[in-house]
């Protein structure tokens, strides 16, 4: 990766921060991959991924990835990330998009590039940003019913013991009554393993520590 | 034991005894292979375990033909109601293994996407040791299980203490 040719010079560049001041977007300084960064406001971002595809000097044509970060001190608390790649030119661009918390939504590119959906359908699963434009946002990696967004930074990292208290009583349990078991609006519960497993497992004292 | 005397070609027993002798040994297990244990499930009916040889090799691939389910693998929330969909579809009397320390508590996957052990969602007789038991401990499993058969009643479900084996 060192060695990618994201060496300044020539039109390119020159491209690029033209239509970076146009857009009024900021270059990200330089990161350790080597790779160019450009922070976009959301309000602005699809016109600019339309340029980006489309100019003759730019040409990013293929979307490598989505993902995003959540920074829960900062404000706003979400960064959506996209990697475009120009296979005419053999450049790569990083792109952060700035996405608040009490609105949680982020212009979709699946018109732009297609390979989108599914990439955006994750970052909605786990982080809970919405796309809007998205032909189809479901999640794609959870179940459908699942209540929360487990990438986020305040999701227990051990997960939420999800299952009705259930344990070799021969009972019959429903496949609804899986997610059920939380009242609506309620904070999702930490698994307490201080105590040994809720359900009964006990696999020694859980180190203090852990969490 | 008159029965006996006069007709030595017979053999008497009790029919709870017969039908948990028949059971025992013609257990047809339901392979839920779900990631890395269900290789050494495989390995466990091949030519070199047999697993034939207690009567449990014939794998059946619909639920409705099986009456032992062999949870081999990490049990995702995506897939538990799927899983508890395929246990419900299993005919009375049912029983089930749970291979591996995925299955029985989740293993090393304490995270948000894997059940923290199948008997989240449906009872489980066996539980293994082992990431991923080898095929004896597999093949434990299954005897341990037809021992626990033979104690049963002909309902099949009593008892229900799970059987959890060590190393
Ligand atoms: S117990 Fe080990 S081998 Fe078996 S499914 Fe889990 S990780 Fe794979």
């Amino acid at each position: 990766m060192a060695d990618h040719p994201v060496s300044p010079s020539s039109s390119k560049t020159e491209a690029l921060a033209a239509l970076v001041s146009e857009f009024g977007a900021e270059h990200l300084p330089d990161a350790a991959d080597g790779i160019a960064g450009i922070l976009v406001d959301r309000d602005s971002w699809l016109e600019l991924a339309r340029q980006l595809r489309d100019q003759e000097d730019l040409r990013f044509d293929l979307l490598v990835d989505v993902t995003a970060v959540d920074w829960p001190d900062r404000q706003p608390r979400f960064e959506v990330v996209y990697h475009l790649w120009s296979l005419t030119h053999n450049r790569l661009l990083r792109v952060k998009v700035g996405v608040p918390e009490e609105q949680a939504e982020c212009p979709s590119v699946v018109l732009v590039w297609g390979t989108a959906n599914w990439h955006e359908r994750e970052v909605f699963d786990m982080y809970g940003v919405r796309f809007a434009g998205h032909p189809d946002l479901r999640r794609i990696l959870m179940p459908d019913d699942y209540p929360y967004h487990p990438l986020r930074k305040d999701f227990p990292l051990e997960g939420v013991d999800n299952s009705v208290s259930y344990r070799n009583e021969g009972g019959v349990l429903m496949t609804q009554e899986l997610f059920v078991d939380r009242p609506a609006g309620q904070d999702p519960t930490p698994v307490d393993r201080s105590k040994g497993d809720p359900q009964g497992y006990s696999d020694g004292a859980a180190p203090a520590d852990e969490s | 034991m008159g029965l006996e005397d006069k007709f030595p070609e017979i053999l008497t027993s009790r029919l709870t005894d017969l039908v948990a002798w028949g059971r025992k040994n013609s257990l047809w297990p339901m392979p839920l292979g779900l990631s890395c244990c269900a290789i050494e499930m495989m390995a466990t009916v091949g030519p070199k375990f047999d697993l034939s040889r207690f009567g449990a090799e014939v794998f059946r691939f619909s639920p409705r033909q099986a009456d032992v389910m062999i949870v081999a693998g990490t049990l995702t929330w995506k897939m538990a109601s799927v899983a508890r969909r395929i246990y419900d579809q299993m005919p009375d009397p049912k029983w089930v293994i749970a291979m591996g320390v995925c299955a029985s508590s989740g293993g090393l996957y304490r995270n948000y996407s894997v059940v923290p052990g199948v008997d989240r969602i449906m009872p489980v007789d066996v539980y293994t040791v082992g990431c991923p038991p080898r095929p004896d401990t597999l093949i434990r499993a299954v005897m341990e299980l037809q021992s626990k058969i033979e104690e049963m009643g002909l309902d099949g479900r009593s008892p229900r203490e799970p059987i959890v084996l060590q190393n």
